[in-house]
């Protein structure tokens, strides 16, 4: 075959292949299972539902603040993760602690806490059942664990320790392992701004 | 003093009984000297690493502790207690994963082997600070100890920081 039959296919095949490298990634599926309605209290005792958060995306984790390790450590990664984008995507942003420990975990208790990590994080806590019942749609697993006699606290959580992100319209559309990678997130969070 | 103690003459038990009787003050100093130094030794062999404490928010209660146990003696070191300059009480922790949750599990005993390291870590073993007064800011230090049993306790001082 002469050369100038090659060089056309050559382009071809080129381009093609550089369409393909610029293909944007996928969109993030909307998890049909996971989520959905619900009525809690924020940090500042107000009422707060599924709703409040719509417009923005939100990134969302379950804990409680007597948690000395791993809460901690995921708010301070999200939050920090959360920095890391630019303003105008941070007001895009909803960052969300909800507790499932109502009883130590006030409203003034999580907002004092939550402070410490940034004050734009919303802190939610309810009754026990609301509580429930909200980590029941968001598939989160939890459960009080009496201490052995003599320990230093009364009792614990186990419990399942995922970050959610939310779209817009509040649908989860990925979950995150508790010790993510921040450039992973960040760049699912830019994918849906 | 040392030539009254070894140069006395042979032959006069009274004098060696008198000598004897000076010397044990300077006994008692030499075998007290001997004892500590032998325990230091000893308790040299297991060491504080990389230590620090997760700085929380002020109204917390607890944090957590981290830091690598090393071992550099020939015998295996079981550290049965711990404690913080800022903690009511403090205790090591580690997570077991079942049906889906992470829970915390006090751990009575942590084995150092010889000649190894044992890491305290987010997420792994960590030591448990409770009842903080006060509760340690960012950039301050934390004087972290732990102790095998019948060994003194090995400490380090452990800065407060951001996770």
């Amino acid at each position: 075959m002469k050369a100038s039959v090659w060089r056309p296919l050559l382009a071809l095949l080129l381009m093609l292949g550089l369409a393909a490298c610029s293909e944007p990634k996928p969109e993030l599926p909307v998890n049909t299972r996971l989520g959905g309605d619900f009525v809690l209290v924020d940090q500042n005792g107000l009422m707060f539902n599924a709703e409040d958060l719509h417009g923005k995306l939100s990134l969302m984790f379950f804990g409680f603040t007597h948690c000395p390790d791993i809460c901690p450590a995921t708010l301070a990664r999200t939050v920090g993760a959360w920095k890391a984008l630019s303003e105008s995507e941070r007001e895009q942003v909803n960052l969300v602690f909800v507790t499932f420990d109502p009883v130590r975990d006030t409203p003034q208790h999580l907002k004092q806490y939550l402070n410490f990590f940034d004050p734009s994080v919303i802190g939610l806590t309810g009754s026990v059942d609301d509580i429930a019942d909200m980590a029941q749609r968001f598939g989160v697993v939890y459960l009080q664990e009496t201490a052995e006699p003599g320990a230093e606290q009364e009792y614990m959580f186990s419990h399942s320790d995922f970050v959610y992100l939310l779209d817009q319209q509040g649908r989860v559309r990925k979950l995150f392992k508790s010790d993510f990678n921040s450039e992973e997130l960040i760049a699912d969070v830019r994918s849906l701004l | 003093m040392f030539a009254a103690c070894f140069n006395s003459p042979a032959g006069a038990v009274d004098r060696r009984r008198k000598v004897f009787a000076a010397c044990q003050p300077l006994l008692r100093i030499l075998i007290a000297l001997c004892v500590s130094f032998a325990a230091s030794a000893s308790h040299a062999e297991l060491v504080i690493e990389n230590a620090w404490v997760r700085a929380v928010p002020p109204n917390s209660s607890t944090t957590a502790g981290y830091l690598t146990l090393r071992n550099s003696g020939d015998e295996e070191q079981v550290i049965t207690r711990a404690s913080a300059s800022v903690a009511g009480a403090a205790e090591i922790h580690g997570w077991i994963e079942t049906d889906g949750r992470k829970k915390m599990v006090r751990q009575h005993q942590v084995s150092v082997p010889a000649g190894a390291e044992v890491v305290l870590q987010t997420g792994g073993l960590h030591m448990m600070l409770f009842r903080l007064d006060p509760v340690p800011v960012a950039g301050e230090s934390v004087r972290l100890c732990v102790g095998a049993a019948d060994q003194p306790d090995v400490c380090a001082d452990a800065i407060v920081r951001m996770p």
